[in-house]
């Protein structure tokens, strides 16, 4: 079992709100981990309290009752946030620098200096295709070439952790399809991912696993092949000189003719022991079939609208809520 | 004090100089002192035998003032821009602690008010040499304390920056500068006043604000006194108390702010 790059420890965190000040709670006893090497995507729906777990994580803030570690380390040490890359959604520039300098500084600050430093920033403006664009100031950008900026500053002093809040918010297909490339290889360097993504099928390109955040608490942690989605049909492939008699197992729907002639349809749950029957009365035969399960998308937003999903992992998490 | 502490502070303070020499507004600041100084010699034509007089001290005047205004316009938004653009979160999410951030911005300040003072004072000399005034070493003692005042000023600056609003970090500003010139007039009227309460608020407002005039030597370098080196050096303490009292409550303050 390899130790957890990043661990959050029933962190919670609550900001004063409103005219009166009152408390408002944003992280409700946020309990999940990241193991080295591996990545961990965030989704939720807006508000949910993604961005604030990842900006705990980065040690911009303090959470209010709990921790988060970084390699054992509090995130708000220096010496965690040595290790960490950050990449936020918008990208906060200075607008006075230009490209080169603002690379240079915030590498700077990570503590590359001299000829490593000038090489680094070379290398991620390579990286990012960025290199024409090296003298330009940063408020003359497009919005997806400050996000490749914005993760050519996160790399830049090669860290062990990338924290990425929406990595992919601006980029053309093209470059969404480049950095799930880069990121692919930054974690098979051994790097460690955590980011937060609306983008489900990036979530699913990138991440070990997966949090669903709600209402600042973890709904479900766990692979996506893990997740518990339900048979809602079969899609069988058959090949039949009456095609007739599939027209009965579809509910209607016509079966889909495929170039080599075999059919194509979808059968309901309730029909499959009919198909079957027909196959074994040799009607038809049976080339393929296949059961199709929940779109992952459902599964999220039926967890995050109703109670949490029967898993073990929540089982945990309804034991510890008051 | 480790290298990267130093490097991170350089880092800050050459950001903190590049957007204010690359936006005009600072250029336009010292461009608008030179020519303060240039009409200063015009008055000096109406002064009946105070030319060089008027020249002078009107000089040492808009140093005074354009420094404060230069301190003004750096310092109103130093942190708040910072918080309003979040470029905050790109630093401190880096191995930079908060006081470093604070000391970074600190020295950036002193960094362009070094370059605005250099330039206001090189022409302010070039046009004193040039009209045959004799300087001596007092007008240069009287200088270095003038930009130990913006140096105290810009600590000050930056203490109200990291708490309130700019406009509110102006109003301070000013107010300090003001009452700070006027602190031994405090100390009178608090000696003078008849009820116990108004002796209290301007004891109270004497010790809480910082004695600039016990850096001004402008006088002096005027009508070529002798000051004592005891003096300046109580001078210097007063600036170097003062600066490190600003700077270690702004600070305290700005460690106990949450950013989200």
């Amino acid at each position: 079992m390899t130790a957890p790059a990043l661990q959050w420890n029933k962190t919670g965190y609550a900001v004063r709100h409103g005219f009166w000040m009152t408390w408002k709670s944003i992280l409700h006893e946020l309990d999940m981990d990241v193991p080295q090497g591996t990545a961990l995507g965030l989704v939720g729906p807006n508000g949910a309290g993604k961005t604030t777990a990842i900006k705990i994580a980065a040690g911009l803030i303090t959470p209010t009752v709990g921790s988060v570690l970084v390699h054992g380390v509090p995130a708000t040490a220096s010496e965690a946030r040595r290790r960490l890359g950050l990449l936020t959604e918008t990208q906060y520039i200075y607008p006075h620098l230009r490209v080169r300098e603002w690379l240079a500084m915030l590498a700077g600050f990570s503590g590359l200096k001299g000829i490593r430093l000038r090489e680094r920033v070379d290398a991620v403006l390579d990286l990012m295709s960025l290199t024409e664009k090296a003298g330009r100031m940063m408020n003359t950008l497009s919005k997806g070439q400050l996000q490749r900026a914005g993760l050519a500053q996160a790399l830049v002093h090669e860290p062990e952790i990338l924290l990425l809040d929406e990595p992919m918010s601006g980029l053309d297909p093209y470059w969404r399809y480049r950095l799930n490339t880069i990121l692919k290889d930054y974690k098979a360097s051994g790097g460690t991912l955590l980011f937060s993504s609306h983008i489900l099928a990036d979530v699913e390109r990138l991440s070990d696993r997966v949090a669903l955040i709600e209402g600042g608490c973890v709904r479900w942690i766990g692979a996506l092949s893990e997740m518990p989605r339900q048979v809602v049909g079969y899609e069988a492939v058959c090949r039949t000189d009456s095609p007739e008699a599939l027209k009965a197992l579809t509910n209607g729907n016509r079966p889909e003719r495929l170039p080599q002639g075999e059919w194509r349809i979808t059968v309901p749950i309730d029909k499959k022991s009919v198909l079957l029957d027909l196959s074994a009365q040799n009607r038809i035969i049976l080339e393929s079939l296949r059961p199709m399960r929940e779109e992952i998308e459902e599964v999220l937003f039926k967890f995050a609208g109703s109670r949490p999903a029967p898993d073990k992992k929540l089982d945990r998490q309804e034991e510890r809520a008051p | 004090m480790s290298l990267m502490f130093i490097l991170q502070i350089k880092a800050l303070a050459v950001n903190v100089w590049r957007e204010a020499t690359r936006d005009h507004s600072i250029l336009m600041l010292v461009g608008s002192g030179v020519l303060m100084m240039a009409v200063s010699l015009i008055f000096g034509q109406m002064a009946v035998g105070g030319r060089d007089r008027i020249f002078q001290d009107m000089g040492y005047w808009t140093m005074g003032m354009w420094g404060l205004a230069a301190v003004v316009y750096l310092g109103s938004g130093i942190i708040k821009r910072e918080l309003q653009r979040k470029t905050v979160y790109l630093v401190l999410s880096r191995p930079v602690d908060r006081p470093t951030f604070m000391l970074g911005k600190f020295f950036g300040m002193v960094l362009v008010l070094a370059s605005v003072f250099f330039l206001l004072t090189s022409a302010w000399l070039i046009i004193a040499v040039s009209r045959g005034i004799s300087l001596t070493h007092m007008h240069f003692w009287a200088l270095a304390f003038i930009f130990g005042e913006w140096v105290l000023l810009a600590a000050v600056s930056l203490f109200f920056a990291s708490f309130t609003s700019p406009l509110l970090h102006n109003f301070f500003l000013v107010s300090v500068a003001f009452l700070g010139h006027w602190s031994n007039e405090l100390k009178i009227f608090a000696d003078n006043a008849k009820t116990d309460a108004l002796k209290m608020v301007l004891n109270t407002l004497y010790y809480l604000l910082p004695n600039l005039e016990a850096v001004n030597f402008r006088e002096a370098a005027l009508y070529n006194d002798v000051i004592a080196g005891a003096v300046m050096g109580q001078g210097a303490l007063v600036l170097l108390g003062w600066i490190a009292t600003a700077l270690i409550a702004a600070n305290i303050v700005f460690m106990q702010r949450r950013l989200l």
